[in-house]
């Protein structure tokens, strides 16, 4: 290859959760992500170039787009190639996903099953880390999943499959949102036994759960420790779209509706007039304009009012929230809208997720995907001080970790809402006052404007990180 | 004549359908080989899922198959009535333009 340039740098580190398949790693080198292919993937790799299944993946925004690059690889004898992958704005994990998503994302690997199998290929590896929301939809981001497909050969992934998306969405589905946590505890997706426990009886009169969840998990034990020659177990291709076919209906079949609500009637819960409300629109409004910041992370969004509010203005932005609902909610809306730029995820901020896997380094803890360029946090420190007894110095130090910008409203005691998260407990809160917030705040960042919301007691403020604080 | 014709048909479709049946069937029992490269299942498959997934396999197959087959024999004894309609009424017209 002529137009490769040797550039050797000593910079590159291979990334802590690429590990696992010997067809080649994920490394960083100057802030770019790359992927070496190693030799021994050399023919499934050309297959899945040559076949045409890249392009027919990539036109239908299944697979994450590459082109390969000509920088020297960092174990070059292993390599075959390096590609560029298009970069992911913000890393999302299962267990932060909402129901939808985790939906949509299973939907979207039996879609790419599928189409592989059209081109005489079959994904060897169907975990839920390898999908990732770009521009508000699932992609596949694993270009080196792929394996040639052999007549006759059982899916090598179904039992990931199964436990990546169909246990626990059929535990979500049947039982309770709350379940999709179990995601963060068994990295390698839910135990099917422990699935085939949770789900309700009921469950198997379902063909679906009867055999994707009962039978597999009766299977697996049954079958525990005994070997297994795969080319030995022929399978029809029939039989293989008769999988996909009954995994597809299966998923497609699983709702979920908060408390049997309406979405409608869900959020309607706010203690303040329309004008209040629009006045707390236009003054957040004119600080996005003001900042510019190329990303936001809206925590506590609801159900993404404000985060819209920077979406529209084409900025890359994550909606946390503790609510599942709220952020189904959120999601759904923005697929109805076509909106590319809002990424909304389940997170409880007085747990935010932690670094998990081998070495705790396979997945990054929020505070290690920031910092985003500004913060919006609205109606939110009175919940962060009052319900989860935070001080106020504490909060303005985590907040001044992940951000360089904050646009931040502080309630005071006398609001209805505050009032609310008081009325059940003692107030053991003397200093949760205007003046002791802007005094706990300035010490992390200076505050560049503020302004009263009318018709409520509710003050915004935009403040700036200090430089000493910035790394 | 027809009927002989049609129980024809109708007798070689349930054959196929018996012979297809019972070769998926034995297949998914019996034993076959294809080629893999030593690297290609880094991922555990498990064994009792590879299990189960035939076994469903040959079940959800079969009703793939069925639907398939059935599609298929209606849309030929439809075409093949259709036809015989057409040709019939396609006569008719003929020997009424030859009569005038």
């Amino acid at each position: 290859m002529g137009r490769l340039k040797k550039l050797r740098k000593a910079n590159s580190t291979q990334l802590s959760a690429s590990f696992r398949d010997p067809s080649g790693f994920l490394f960083q080198q100057d802030g770019i992500i790359y992927r070496q292919v190693n030799l021994v993937y050399k023919d499934d790799y050309d297959h899945l170039m040559n076949s045409g299944l890249y392009q027919a993946l990539v036109d239908d925004k299944l697979l994450i787009p590459h082109e390969e690059v000509g920088i020297e690889p960092p174990a070059p004898k292993l390599a075959y190639r390096v590609i560029k992958p298009e970069p992911i704005h913000f890393i999302s994990y299962p267990y932060e996903w909402c129901f939808s998503q985790l939906r949509d994302a299973a939907l979207t690997t039996l879609k790419i099953q599928r189409k592989a199998t059209d081109f005489g290929m079959s994904l060897r590896d169907s975990s839920a880390y390898n999908i990732q929301f770009k521009n508000g939809r699932p992609l596949f981001i694993d270009t080196l999943s792929f394996g040639k497909y052999h007549e006759g050969e059982p899916w090598v992934a179904y039992r990931q499959f199964c436990q990546h998306f169909f246990a626990p969405l059929a535990l979500m589905s049947y039982k309770d949102i709350r379940l999709s946590q179990l995601l963060s505890i068994h990295i390698d997706g839910l135990p099917l036994d422990l699935a085939a426990r949770l789900l309700p009886c009921r469950t198997r009169l379902r063909f679906s759960l009867l055999s994707h969840i009962h039978l597999h998990a009766r299977s697996q034990k049954h079958f525990a420790d005994k070997p297994i020659n795969i080319g030995r177990h022929w399978m029809s291709r029939y039989a293989l779209l008769g999988i996909l076919n009954s995994l597809e209906s299966a998923v497609k079949k699983l709702k979920w509706q908060p408390g049997g609500t309406e979405w409608a009637e869900y959020y309607q819960d706010t203690n303040y007039s329309p004008q209040a409300f629009e006045h707390k629109k236009t003054i957040v409004a004119g600080f996005l304009d003001r900042v510019r910041p190329a990303t936001v992370w809206d925590l506590g969004a609801n159900v993404g009012i404000f985060s819209r509010l920077a979406s529209d203005r084409g900025i890359l932005t994550v909606s946390f929230d503790v609510d599942p609902a709220a952020v189904e909610k959120n999601y759904l809306d923005c697929v109805a809208r076509d909106d590319t730029s809002i990424l909304p995820l389940v997170i409880d901020l007085t747990n935010p997720s932690p670094s998990i896997g081998w070495e705790n380094k396979e997945r990054m803890s929020l505070k290690e995907r920031g910092p985003a360029d500004a913060v919006l946090a609205l109606a939110l420190v009175h919940h962060l001080a009052i319900s989860n007894n935070v001080p106020l110095s504490r909060i303005a130090g985590f907040l001044s970790d992940i951000c360089h910008w904050l646009i931040i409203e502080f309630i005071p005691k006398t609001d209805s809402q505050v009032q609310r998260l008081l009325a059940t407990r003692e107030d053991i809160f003397p200093d949760y006052t205007r003046q002791a917030f802007e005094q706990e705040f300035s010490r992390c960042f200076t505050i560049d404007d503020s302004a009263d919301i009318s018709e409520s007691q509710r003050r915004l403020y935009l403040m700036r990180k200090k430089q000493r604080e910035s790394r | 004549m027809n009927r002989i014709k049609q129980l024809v048909i109708t007798l070689a479709a349930v054959i196929l359908l018996l012979l297809v049946f019972s070769q998926m069937v034995y297949a998914s029992v019996d034993a076959g080989t294809f080629g893999q490269s030593a690297f290609a299942y880094y991922i555990d498959p498990g064994t009792g899922s590879i299990i189960i997934q035939v076994l469903i396999g040959a079940l959800v197959g079969g009703v793939a198959l069925i639907g398939v087959y059935r599609m298929r024999v209606k849309n030929f004894f439809t075409n093949v009535f259709s036809r015989r309609r057409h040709k019939e009424e396609g006569g008719e017209t003929e020997e009424t333009e030859e009569s005038e």
